[in-house]
């Protein structure tokens, strides 16, 4: 059985530089539908998508939305009781959008708006005794729930409340024959929960249990010969691995294991050039999700016109710095 | 927000699909806002039930419809305390929902959760039977990660039987070679030691050689050959093959 190689071809008239002004159209149209179909229907993951939207604009030195209202809405979302943040307000507390609202929190330098006693409280709460983290009181676990748990708790300054060791020590035992992580122990590498392992490490400064230039071998090998990056052996490249993958490269300090340039084109093409906003491949529907991790992935590839990203929260450097957090990256 | 080809539509189809969505969204609203209504600690009404079904089979990602299920299956085991039948029947109800809606919508974590959940909290759970599934449905997808990692789940119930996972891999990757992750699952199953690695290593090249523009073998390639049990000379041998 021949394989067939799995890419995408460029065309001839793809966009090759941003498209700055097209993209703000789009995100802030995107933040000011709260009833069109998209935004009803993707209600379950409100808080997430504003992250998206409001970091995008943030690398691209804009921020159309009145703070308040923003903060409002985040206040409104969380639960008294369990101290977790909902994805919108009639949604159930979860920690992946409990990390989102800090997020935007952090942005706005208005993390005094929530109760982060509960917050901490919350993130506490699900971890179980191997180290692991539920993702809300139902039980789900997943490496993502790790990442979520520190990111939040590092950017609220209170990592001390959870068992580091512990929390590693599972993160561990999730690292595969390939140098790569996935979801649980035993679990297949995904360029996605790499990430989030990877991240993890650099934010607890454990680092030195990858085994570096595997797992970059892994990570670099992603890249197809349209100049994107998949996620999996054998899938199709998509804009939001261009991020999983480099930024992951980034923390591992072998980021010019890729081609630039190829996946700089690759990512371009990915642009919408009627209505802005990037698209996981060229003449695909484009969406916020994909628009961040298109301007954060050409940030690291150090477009400059672009804010600088900082690779484990995937939030403007500078506002990381303010925070004083710093993370660790390999030589 | 993946895979979905722009496609260029009419003024009239717009309109059409405008209208379309229009019913869409108040559908939906006004089945969140009576679901959300009647959600109580105590007792749950049936129709509630039925509508989150609907939102389901159409939208598996709405978590919170799926935590509220399992509130009502509380509630249900609560209440059924001394009929084990109505509860299992009322369980396996919930468990064909579920199929339907992995049906539906393969890669959605909380719909495989769910199922997980369900049979966690089922008196009499049939593990085997999930096993059989998973099989059937990584013959559809057999890189769909969600079902791997729901089999792993299960296979931590039923005990792993060494022999027969490992014929279950050979037989994955005689069907496709190139599916990295019938390859990954070998890499968990395989203790590499000198009576193992010299059938590894013979697998692994009929891999590459067979289609060497496949990626999905080579890393498995890489981390055979890096072991320390491998002898220099085999070692160098192997290499020197690669060369023609
Ligand atoms: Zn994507």
């Amino acid at each position: 059985m021949g394989s067939i190689l799995k890419d995408v071809e460029l065309k001839e008239n793809i966009p090759t530089t941003v498209i700055f002004s097209k993209h703000i159209e789009f995100l802030t149209d995107y933040g000011q539908q709260k009833e069109s179909y998209e935004a009803v229907m993707t209600d379950y993951l409100r808080m997430s998508g504003m992250y998206w939207c409001l970091t995008a604009l943030e690398l691209i030195n804009t921020s159309p939305f009145p703070k308040n209202d923003i903060v409002e809405f985040i206040k409104s979302c969380q639960d008294t009781e369990s101290g977790g943040i909902s994805a919108s307000n009639d949604h159930d507390p979860h920690l992946l959008y409990t990390l989102s609202a800090v997020q935007i929190l952090c942005l706005y330098d208005s993390l005094d708006a929530i109760d982060l006693e509960g917050v901490t409280r919350y993130v506490a709460s699900l971890q179980n005794p191997d180290g692991s983290f539920a993702g809300d009181k139902w039980g789900e676990i997943d490496t993502r729930f790790s990442f979520c748990a520190v990111a939040t708790l590092s950017l609220i300054k209170k990592l001390d409340v959870i068992n580091i060791d512990k929390a590693v020590e599972f993160v561990k035992s999730c690292m595969n024959f390939d140098g790569g992580f996935g979801s649980r122990p035993q679990s297949e590498s995904h360029a996605g929960l790499i990430y989030c392992c990877v991240a993890f490490l650099s934010i607890t400064g454990k680092l030195d249990i990858v085994n570096q230039d595997n797992l970059a071998w892994w990570l670099c090998e992603r890249q197809l010969p349209s100049g994107g990056l998949n996620g999996r052996p054998e899938k199709l490249p998509d804009v939001c691995y261009s991020w999983w993958v480099l930024s992951s490269l980034a923390m591992l300090g072998r980021l010019h294991w890729i081609d630039r340039n190829a996946l700089k084109k690759y990512i371009l093409a990915c642009q919408d050039i009627e209505t802005g906003g990037f698209a996981d491949r060229p003449g695909d529907m484009p969406d916020p999700y994909h628009t961040l991790f298109g301007l954060a992935a050409l940030s690291l590839l150090g477009l400059e016109s672009i804010e600088k990203v900082n690779a484990a929260f995937c939030m403007p450097q500078s506002v990381i710095d303010k925070l004083q957090i710093h993370i660790q990256m390999l030589q | 927000m993946h895979g979905r080809i722009k496609v260029r539509t009419t003024e009239e189809q717009k309109i059409l699909k405008d209208k379309e969505n229009k019913r869409k969204i108040c559908a939906y609203k006004k089945g969140m806002a009576y679901i959300l209504s009647s959600r109580k600690k105590d007792s749950y009404d049936p129709e509630s039930f039925s509508i989150s079904s609907q939102i389901l089979l159409l939208n598996p990602h709405v978590y919170t419809l799926w935590n509220y299920r399992k509130e009502v299956i509380l509630m249900e085991i609560q209440k059924c305390c001394n009929m084990e039948n109505e509860l299992v029947k009322f369980l396996e109800k919930e468990l064909d929902f579920t199929q339907q809606c992995i049906y539906n919508s393969p890669k959605c974590y909380s719909t495989w959760h769910h199922r997980y959940w369900i049979l966690e909290n089922h008196p009499s759970p049939n593990w085997d039977n999930e096993y059989t599934l998973c099989l059937k449905y990584l013959t559809v997808d057999d890189r769909n990660f969600l079902c791997w990692d729901y089999r792993r789940l299960i296979l931590n119930k039923t005990g792993l039987c060494l022999e027969k996972e490992l014929e279950f891999s050979t037989d994955r990757l005689n069907i496709n070679f190139s599916n990295y992750s019938s390859w990954h699952y070998r890499s968990t199953l395989r203790v590499l030691n000198a009576d193992t690695l010299e059938n590894e290593l013979n697998l692994v090249q009929n891999a590459v050689f067979t289609d060497p523009y496949d990626t999905s073998a080579w890393f498995y390639f890489r981390w055979i050959l890096n072991h320390k049990e491998i002898l220099r000379e085999k070692r160098k041998e192997v290499l020197e093959s690669l060369k023609n």
